[in-house]
């Protein structure tokens, strides 16, 4: 599927210029939310691709926040629930998005000991 | 924020998910040894094992999808067998691995705990180091997965420390509704390859 103006982004970063509806685009809106201690992002809005998977997701997060390599990013949806790091982000929308959107909150759990 | 839960909640949280599970045959039992109860559930899974190379870093130890297999059998995970696949643990090629994962509640910790065992199928129990190839490479996984007597079965399991779960609990707030057991389970069960069904975060329980 090819987005209506032709542009691809490779990234996930260019999002509030242009509101791909909901349907037709092969990305979902999604809003990122640190939860407890986490850092929080600069930019909470994105449009990611529907098949990234929570696991892309994590490390994605990870690197912006420049944690440490044995730091770990969870994800949680519905404020209570972590997927499965092989889900892909547009099942979790189906399920869980409202007003097109899709909010996924993000715990860091740092190096044990 | 507290991360801990009280035992009268963990009994009550582990009924609805057990119901819930029914509804859905996802596995989940209800056993009980006096006044103590405890939930576990069985599951097979192909499990790939990185090797210290980190040869196949995006592999989660859950992956359904079974890794380009040597043989061209239209194979699906129930085919795999260790005679097929290399008998070396560390190496990357997938094996059928029996998980039964226990979840007791620690009165010491005030939190529940995960404890599981893991065994190919031919019969023979997981290693250590086996285990801990399960974790993600990112985790201090040699502290925190141990082998320990269970509390109640009295017999080796592996077990997920809980001093990790009430810093991660705590994050999230949610002592205080229904949605912890979900919320932990599903946080503490992906490192050893437990998921949780997204449903049971839209069934209220």
């Amino acid at each position: 599927m090819v987005e209506e103006n032709g542009k691809q982004d490779e990234t996930a970063s260019e999002t509030s210029k242009k509101k791909a509806p909901a349907v037709s685009s092969e990305k979902i809106a999604v809003v990122l939310r640190n939860v407890g201690n986490a850092p929080i992002l600069q930019k909470q809005k994105y449009n990611v691709d529907k098949n990234k998977t929570v696991k892309w997701m994590s490390n994605w997060i990870k690197g912006k926040l420049k944690l440490q390599e044995n730091e770990q990013v969870i994800l949680y949806i519905a404020q209570q629930f972590a997927p499965p790091i092989d889900q892909h982000v547009g099942n979790l929308f189906d399920c869980f998005g409202t007003n097109d959107k899709l909010v996924v909150q993000y715990a860091t759990q740092p190096a044990w000991g | 924020m507290t991360g801990t839960l009280t035992e009268e909640r963990f009994k009550e949280q582990c009924e609805a998910l057990v119901a819930f599970s029914d509804k859905i045959n996802d596995g989940w039992e209800m056993r009980r040894d006096l006044d103590d109860i405890y939930i576990v559930k069985k599951v097979k899974l192909p499990v790939v094992f990185r090797d210290d190379n980190n040869k196949n870093p995006g592999v989660p130890a859950n992956t359904i999808s079974v890794k380009e297999a040597e043989s061209d059998d239209d194979s699906s995970e129930d085919q795999i067998t260790l005679e097929d696949s290399d008998p070396c643990p560390f190496s990357p090629s997938s094996h059928l691995v029996t998980f039964e994962y226990h979840v007791v509640y620690s009165t010491s910790y005030t939190v529940p705990v995960l404890y599981f065992n893991a065994w190919f199928s031919t019969g023979k129990l997981l290693t250590v180091e086996e285990v801990w190839k399960l974790a993600p490479p990112c985790s201090d996984r040699y502290s925190y997965i141990t082998q320990i007597e269970h509390p109640i079965l009295a017999r080796p399991f592996y077990e997920l420390h809980p001093c990790r779960t009430e810093q991660l609990m705590g994050q999230m707030g949610s002592s205080e509704g229904d949605t912890y057991l979900v919320s932990w389970i599903s946080s503490m069960g992906r490192d050893v390859g437990l998921s949780l069904d997204v449903r049971y975060a839209m069934s209220g329980t």
